[in-house]
């Protein structure tokens, strides 16, 4: 599969194990290849991984980024089933990811979760909503 | 209670401390069939048997691949043994001008070909022999697709190995080296086969590992995906966030992603 990619000054990404940094004028790349590949917008980090479903894309993350990904699978479990129990309505995404996974397309995984961040948001902004009103 | 609470919580707007009262009754909610009923004819309720269930013949059927995987490359392990014993009785003839010694050694040479040939017949697992054009294709999820492919190939003297017999009992130097060139080749063509095995081995391995810990948590699940309350998912979510932050799980993401190439990105920030 090939991936083209349109980087600004200075915007990295990361292709295996390496990071990559365009440096002065806007490039385009075209990549083959099956070892994994992060543009920089869609990286997490630690920090920013503060809400249930943000964890699960860092587990996700972490296993399309990692050497041995068996190691994330327990942790992405756990998280999921916690995500699952507090609000089951979140399942179709949380399929999503999951046979995405299974199908070895984890980057597809990583926008299933995406969506499945907008939709926890989604919840709690209803009821913030629903909170004021009733305030 | 709310005296023993942190004070982070203590002083929370009130829908967090309305999750954490919730969090605090939903074990004995579920236990007593109460608030969080299941709905009658729950599609959720169903799902979770019928997946179980197709999880578990993806992984049989994942099982077999790998076991087929594996004898392959045990195959491929015992020919590349015997192409050396070949090479070696190739060495022994370059050493001598004897011709008689010659003769012997191409008719030592000449009893290890069937020999390859026996073993790549045996390289049958579940009807399956990726040593003699048995293609493999293993499905890893529900929707069948994108599977995992291995492309067989002929691992026989007369198929891709291409070992011929000596013409003329190594009388020649030239005839030897031919010979030796002819193994060399061989062994690389095994050992370029025996890498992709090996790689299709790893991803399977992965995929089988997380189908099996995909089966492990919905069979202690229980009914832990029937639906809620949904004005309580948010209040749910908020409560999980804050005692995630205070669990083991985010101590055991930081320690992954110390180990991942991710921290250079972050180390560079």
């Amino acid at each position: 599969m090939t991936l083209k990619i349109e980087l600004k000054p200075g915007e990295r990404f990361i292709v295996g194990e390496c990071i990559v940094t365009n440096c002065r004028q806007r490039a385009w790349l075209l990549i083959e290849g099956s070892a994994p590949i992060l543009r920089e917008k869609d990286i997490m980090t630690l920090e920013q991984a503060d809400t249930p479903a943000k964890r699960v894309y860092l587990a996700v993350q972490l296993m399309y980024t990692a050497r041995d990904p068996r190691l994330q699978h327990e942790t992405y479990f756990v998280l999921m089933r916690d995500l699952i129990q507090a609000a089951p309505s979140a399942w179709p995404h949380i399929a999503a990811v999951n046979n995405h996974i299974l199908a070895g397309e984890l980057y597809k995984a990583l926008k299933s979760a995406k969506a499945l961040i907008a939709y926890e948001k989604e919840l709690i902004d209803r009821q913030t909503r629903s909170d004021c009103r009733s305030a | 209670m709310a005296d023993m609470a942190p004070k982070s919580l203590r002083s929370a707007p009130l829908h967090l401390k309305q999750a954490s009262d919730l969090m605090a009754q939903s074990g004995t909610s579920v236990a007593a069939n109460n608030r969080y009923n299941p709905l009658p004819n729950n599609p959720l309720d169903f799902s979770t048997s019928t997946e179980l269930s197709t999880l578990n013949s993806l992984l049989d059927g994942v099982s077999r691949g790998i076991t087929t995987i594996r004898a392959a490359s045990d195959s491929i392990a015992a020919i590349t043994k015997l192409v050396q014993l070949a090479l070696a009785l190739v060495s022994q003839a370059q050493k001598t001008t004897d011709t008689n010694v010659r003769a012997r050694l191409v008719d030592q040479f000449n009893a290890l070909l069937p020999q390859i040939d026996q073993v790549t017949a045996d390289a049958n697992f579940n009807g399956i022999n990726l040593l003699e054009g048995g293609d493999l294709r293993i499905i890893t999820n529900q929707h069948c697709c994108p599977a995992v492919s291995v492309t067989a190939f002929h691992a026989t003297v007369s198929g891709d190995l291409a070992i011929t017999k000596p013409k003329n009992t190594w009388a020649t130097n030239f005839e030897i080296q031919a010979t030796a060139d002819n193994l060399n080749l061989a062994l690389v063509y095994l050992r370029s086969q025996a890498q992709s095995l090996s790689d299709t081995l790893s991803t399977i391995q992965i995929r089988e590992h997380f189908i099996k810990t995909m089966i492990n948590t919905l069979r202690t699940g229980g009914d832990w995906r029937t639906p809620a309350d949904s004005n309580k998912e948010s209040a749910n979510l908020l409560a999980l966030q804050t005692r995630q932050q205070l669990s083991n799980i985010t101590r055991w993401l930081a320690t992954q992603a110390e180990q991942n190439v991710l921290r250079l990105l972050w180390q560079a920030d």
